[in-house]
């Protein structure tokens, strides 16, 4: 069984939710659509969702829905994300992106340039990847522009990047999640990452 | 900016190509080649939208038939219900027969009648009153209630072919109660089986209720 997936039995008992409010949920647009896997079974056919991702929404959901109405979290939590942006120094303050980072790539920016979501989504994207090791600080720009130029294209549907390297080189592409891609043997993939999680991770910061 | 929409009235036979309206009322037959939006469609006869339908309220007598999404507040209908794709609303009361090819999903769902759909029927509060054949991939929800109409008995007898029960890939939901219903899987935390039902697998998690008419292949408490 893929560990990165939990089905809809192990989910209702982990956070105790009911059959009815995961799908309310779902009609309400508060869990995407994309993330009802469905898979065969012994039982026949089974739901299943990616782990992490609908853990982390639920336990949202739950800490935020005596507060705001479902509507109102829909909104917030929509792909889109319309509407939340931040200038450069309040997004600076956050400490999302260490500023020595937003120094180096983004030093024509002006402090009170205002970012949108998806280009916060990136910035914090290539910190991750610069943390976790799988990219050097000068290989930044190169993924930014390639963000910049792509990921729009994909209009929200779910897309995993991925970082390549030939002879150290490194190169970045965007495919559509799910996507089996495979090398030759001089190329070795440094990693692959679901922009879904990060859109998480950011909304969670944000929010 | 907001702008008045229009109150339209169309009467007899009329072709439109939609739009943005305020009370759309139609009596007679009429047709629209794209998108229409309005506050309240009202109609008694025929309607048929080549593309979506935004409503925040319909009301209906007779046959409509919407290309595109149907999306909007409380429906309530008489008559005939097709959509070539999905309803996404508040309520949808009808009785009738409704007919979609994708997901149909609203807090609550009252149908007296039948039911085709290939996709997810998911609300809240669902009740179907079968009147005749109905069919679904998957029913789920909070609390669902599946019944035949009586009187159907005697119609199944004489026309045993068209027996009015629901086949089901899956019903799921928190608390069902279900009869004549086909389905390969029932799960919920408090099942109660009418009479009727032929259910492959049965996974409850509180309580179950069978009728000595309901058949079951294997039951697991979950």
């Amino acid at each position: 069984m893929d560990s990165d997936l939990i089905s809809k039995k192990e989910l209702l008992d982990v956070t105790g939710i009911s059959y009815g409010q995961l799908y309310r949920w779902k009609r309400k647009q508060l869990i995407p659509e994309a993330w009802f896997i469905r898979k065969s079974a012994y039982t026949g056919q089974e739901t299943f969702f990616p782990r992490e991702l609908i853990l982390s929404r639920i336990d949202k959901i739950l800490n935020l829905k005596d507060d705001v109405s479902l509507d109102e979290l829909a909104e917030r939590l929509s792909g889109q994300m319309a509407g939340l942006e931040l200038r450069k120094r309040d997004f600076l303050k956050l400490g999302i992106v260490s500023a020595d980072l937003l120094k180096r790539w983004a030093a024509k920016d002006d402090d009170e340039r205002i970012y949108a979501f998806e280009e916060m989504l990136f910035f914090q994207t290539a910190e991750a990847l610069l943390r976790a090791g799988t990219l050097q600080m000068e290989e930044g720009g190169a993924l930014l522009a390639m963000l910049n130029e792509h990921y729009a294209k994909f209009k929200g549907q779910p897309c995993d990047l991925i970082v390549f390297r030939r002879m150290g080189a490194a190169s970045f592409a965007l495919v559509e999640s799910e996507t089996e891609l495979y090398f030759d043997g001089g190329i070795k993939a440094a990693a692959r990452l679901a922009m879904s999680g990060q859109v998480e991770q950011l909304k969670g910061m944000l929010v | 900016m907001v702008e008045a929409l229009p109150n339209v009235r169309l009467v007899g036979d009329s072709e439109t190509i939609g739009g943005r309206f305020g009370r759309l009322r139609i009596t007679g037959d009429a047709k629209f080649a794209g998108d229409v939006t309005c506050d309240l469609f009202a109609l008694t006869g025929t309607a048929q939208v080549s593309g979506g339908l935004a409503m925040k309220s319909m009301s209906f007598t007779g046959d409509v038939k919407v290309e595109g999404p149907l999306h909007g507040g409380n429906l309530k209908g008489t008559g005939e219900l097709l959509l070539k794709s999905g309803f996404r609303g508040e309520e949808l009361r009808l009785l009738g027969s409704l007919t979609a090819s994708e997901a149909v999903e609203a807090e609550r769902i009252s149908l007296r009648g039948a039911l085709q759909s290939p996709g997810l029927v998911n609300a809240d509060e669902l009740t179907i009153r079968m009147h005749g054949p109905s069919r679904a991939k998957e029913i789920a929800g909070g609390s669902l209630t599946i019944r035949r109409s009586r009187g159907m008995a005697l119609k199944d007898l004489i026309r045993s072919s068209h027996r009015s029960e629901l086949m089901a890939e899956l019903i799921e939901g928190d608390d069902l109660y279900i009869e004549y219903v086909r389905a390969d899987v029932v799960r919920g935390n408090k099942i109660s089986l009418g009479p009727g039902c032929v259910i492959g697998r049965v996974e409850y998690r509180h309580t179950i209720q069978k009728h000595a008419k309901a058949k079951t292949g294997t039951e697991v408490r979950v």
